[in-house]
């Protein structure tokens, strides 16, 4: 008989390797990152824009640049195009961040040439007709109104405004009447001056082999781009803490958001204020998941996290809980806070939450999609692959006196912003 | 082609390997054959109430959640009307941890009253977070009782009330375990870089011993034809009016199938699709149209959904779908719409075999449609779906007389 107390024996893991992409730049200053890796005859292959949300005179602007510019070219309609990529059986997606704006498409190996003749005529050529414009003006309406019932939706619309302040361009944010002043001619002085710029990247995974690699640059060499006409950035100003209530009669539930900004990746605390956002709520055993969900029942789901952007980044715990338990959640969650802060995590917990930590890193360079996730992080924070290894070195070595530190040093109760509504 | 092999415990659970050397993470998926299909009309909620409990310690281990997560492990679990599933992903080293809780589980729970009580809580609150606190998230708990008079996908898997989760006893719990948890009940599919030998020696090591259940068979009352349309109507606080069309269709392993689901791709799968060109586009009469199967095991349902623009009554939005119905009904598609779909489904399917997970999930589910072999036959079925065959069940279904219609109205637009 096997004694089902005992665990099996396991392994810490103590390396990950990491395989990097490779690269190589064009004559016209173009970097293709390329990863050749698989089982499958597929592969992705993304176009990053060197300009986003904070890069538009609004950022209603940066949105509809990004969702029209496959909305048609000089010689095809949006039907046309959309008609081209669906028989080709390949998935067109377009993504806008503060900072960047993405083209990317997944397609089957034999398809590529035509996939990529495509893509790229969708990139230069972009008509952004004004009947596609009006489309997508009438159909973000009737979404956004629809979200704003939702209350995660308003807290987090409403959440950056309160920790980085109301003008501040990581608090921009697209309202309703946004709308009704969008005009064409500035998204198309988006795509043109700020899309079409200097410090566009292409990345390639999956089904790679060399001809696609030359296909790539033959395409991608002879575009001109723009200069690069940056936007200055206005220095962090340390906020005054702040609490905002939002009522909606209705609802059943409270959303709550708690957080304030922080630094980026380039700040030496980040990795290990990330483990220390991970023991807090950063997965299922996290202790706001232990205390408010497992052992109170107060909700569904509570997570918190650090959000790295280029140039700072923020932290952040949400939920949404019963209305009648609003107040008791909160109690509990700066208990959780604080008890970070005044005593120090056991060592069976530390290594739990490393080996968890290890483990779930392992599961994100699984691949050469993920992979080129990693590649795509490194280029966006500036960074290089030696950031994995020191990633790595740091999270096995962070000691629980540096949790107890970094929670008295970051995450006073007084410095979090609260944000419930409903 | 996913390469697999099979075998059975002798208590009869079944376990299929799947090797793929290239990832240095297993996935490991154990799916048991119970859903919201099974409960009793008057306990619903309860098989997705089940898989909260079944994170809250099992006989020898009083924590799932820790010692996986301290191999490096990550877990979930989803609930649907047909299947529990649960997966798991780790580092392959660490394969048999995964062996040890998930058997442990099904060899019997702790059953406390406090978890118990908690998870009564944590998914009155999810039935909260995800039916009520949204809008148009009570949809599914309208539309199915509306779509279904007899069989059980009448309810939602979340439950049809708050109530029936409230009322959930000890006693029921321990009954529903015994009743569906057992090994010859349950499908294990592990998938990454490990031998067909090596799981057989840890299956049977730490599931070998579990005693088989006496599974009764499945004896669900069959949804009579609908030969009328029905329809309600319901007044909300949201910000435009919907409309929800029913249509009932066959189960999973009918060939039609592949064909409805192939339909409901070219009418509204992609900005090319026939309803987002014609309603949304063209006509402008909505800001959202979709079509999607349920892709229920047994008979399921094939469902247009639309929300329409402002000034846009429901009756004009119904009018545009039924044309395009008709249109469908009496000329079919074309062959170059047909193959475009096909091609989408053949990429999708492909990115879904780079995932481990996917793999080992897709196998396991495949096993209990009919074989782990319909992983690597159904793009073919896909394939063999011509435009005759299109056109012949789309005049059998696509009928009002088939339909259930939910007219999902706004307060605000009067």
């Amino acid at each position: 008989m096997i004694d089902r107390k005992i665990p099996p024996i396991f392994k810490s893991i103590e390396e990950v390797k990491v395989l990097q992409a490779q690269e190589l730049v064009l004559s016209n200053g173009v970097e293709v990152g390329y990863i050749n890796a698989g089982t499958e005859k597929v592969l992705k292959l993304e176009i990053i824009m060197n300009a986003g949300v904070v890069d538009a005179s609004h950022p209603a602007i940066a949105f509809a640049a990004a969702d029209l510019i496959d909305k048609g070219t000089d010689s095809m309609s949006a039907n046309q195009v959309a008609t081209a990529f669906d028989t080709l059986g390949a998935y067109v997606n377009t993504e806008v961040n503060f900072d960047r704006t993405s083209l990317s498409v997944f397609c089957l190996s034999r398809n590529v040439e035509q996939v990529l003749e495509l893509l790229l005529n969708v990139l230069l050529n972009a008509k952004f007709p004004q009947k596609e414009l009006d489309n997508y003006i009438n159909n973000q309406k009737q979404k956004m109104k629809v979200n704003l019932e939702r209350v995660s939706y308003v807290a987090k619309k409403r959440f950056p405004a309160l920790i980085f302040g109301s003008a501040h361009p990581y608090a921009s944010t697209v309202e309703l009447v946004d709308y009704d002043s969008l005009r064409l001619v500035d998204i198309v002085e988006f795509y043109t001056q700020k899309l079409l710029s200097k410090g566009m990247r292409v990345q390639a995974s999956g089904d790679v082999n060399e001809q696609v690699l030359k296909l790539i640059s033959n395409a991608f060499s002879p575009i001109e781009l723009v200069p690069n006409s940056m936007v200055s950035f206005p220095k962090m100003v340390e906020m005054r803490a702040r609490k905002q209530y939002i009522e909606k009669p209705n609802a059943v539930q409270s959303a709550i958001r708690i957080g304030k900004s922080l630094f980026n990746r380039t700040h030496t605390d980040y990795v290990k204020m990330q483990m220390v956002s991970t023991i807090l709520g950063g997965y299922f055993g996290s202790r706001l998941m232990a205390n408010i969900r497992e052992d109170k029942g107060y909700t569904y789901g509570i997570g918190s996290a650090i959000v790295p952007l280029k140039h700072t980044g923020y932290f952040f715990l949400t939920t949404e809980v019963g209305k009648e338990v609003k107040d008791a959640a909160l109690a509990e969650i700066y208990k959780e806070i604080k008890l970070l802060q005044e005593e120090l995590i056991t060592d069976q917990e530390l290594k739990l939450v490393k080996n968890y930590v290890l483990g779930s890193f392992l599961k994100s360079v699984d691949g050469p999609f993920a992979q080129m996730d990693k590649y795509q992080l490194i280029k966006d924070s500036e960074l290089n692959y030696d950031y994995f290894e020191r990633y790595l070195q740091t999270v096995k070595n962070l000691t629980k006196e540096e949790v107890k530190e970094l929670a008295n040093k970051y995450l006073q109760i007084d410095s979090l912003s609260e944000l419930v509504v409903g | 082609m996913i390469q697999f092999e099979k075998f059975s415990l002798r208590n009869g659970l079944r376990v299929i390997v799947h090797r793929d050397e290239t990832t240095p993470i297993v996935a490991f998926n154990l799916l048991y054959d119970v859903g919201a299909r099974d409960e009793d009309e008057s306990k619903t909620g309860f098989a997705h109430l089940f898989e909260h409990l079944m994170f809250g310690g099992s006989v020898n281990i009083p924590n799932y959640d820790s010692p996986l997560q301290e191999v490096g492990g990550e877990n979930n679990a989803f609930t649907s009307n047909d299947i529990t599933n649960y997966y798991i992903t780790l580092p392959k080293e660490n394969i048999e941890t995964a062996f040890w809780l998930e058997s442990d589980r099904m060899l019997s729970l702790a059953f406390t009253e406090k978890s118990l009580e908690v998870q009564r809580n944590v998914v009155i609150e999810e039935f909260k977070q995800r039916y009520l606190n949204q809008p148009y998230g009570d949809v599914w708990l309208l539309l199915r009782p509306l779509a279904y008079t007899r069989h059980p996908y009448k309810w939602a898997t979340i439950g049809k009330e708050i109530k029936h989760i409230e009322e959930a006893t000890m006693e029921d719990v321990k009954s529903f375990f015994f009743k569906h948890y057992r090994p010859n009940n349950a499908i294990l599919s592990v998938a990454g870089d490990i031998s067909k030998e090596q799981i057989e020696k840890l299956a049977e090591k730490w599931f070998g011993d579990i005693p088989q259940g006496d599974i009764v068979p499945r004896d669900l009352p069959k949804e009579p034809k609908q030969l009328q349309a029905r329809s309600l109507t319901v007044e909300r606080d949201v910000p435009s009016d919907a409309i929800y069309k029913a249509y009932h269709i066959c189960n999973r392993v009918d060939p039609n199938y592949y064909a409805i689901d192939l339909v409901s791709d070219i009418l509204s799968r992609g900005d090319s699709s026939r309803l987002f060109e014609s309603l949304i586009k063209e006509q402008e009469l909505c800001s959202n149209v979709n079509a999607y199967i349920t892709g229920d095991m047994d008979e399921g349902l094939f469902v247009i959904s639309a929300t329409a623009n402002e000034g846009v009554s429901l009756e004009k939005v119904e009018d545009a779908i039924h044309r395009e119905l008709e249109l469908l009904n009496k000329n079919g598609v074309s062959d170059l719409e047909l193959r475009k779909v096909k091609n989408k489904v053949e990429s999708a399917h492909a990115f879904g075999n780079t995932s481990v997970l996917n793999k080992a999930m897709g196998l396991a589910i495949a096993e209990l449609i009919v074989d782990a072999s319909l992983v690597n036959q159904e793009m073919d079925f896909y394939q063999a779906v011509t435009t005759d065959q299109i056109q012949a069940y789309c005049q059998q279904v696509l009928v009002p007389t088939n339909c259930s219609t939910l007219y999902y109205k706004s307060n605000k637009s009067k």
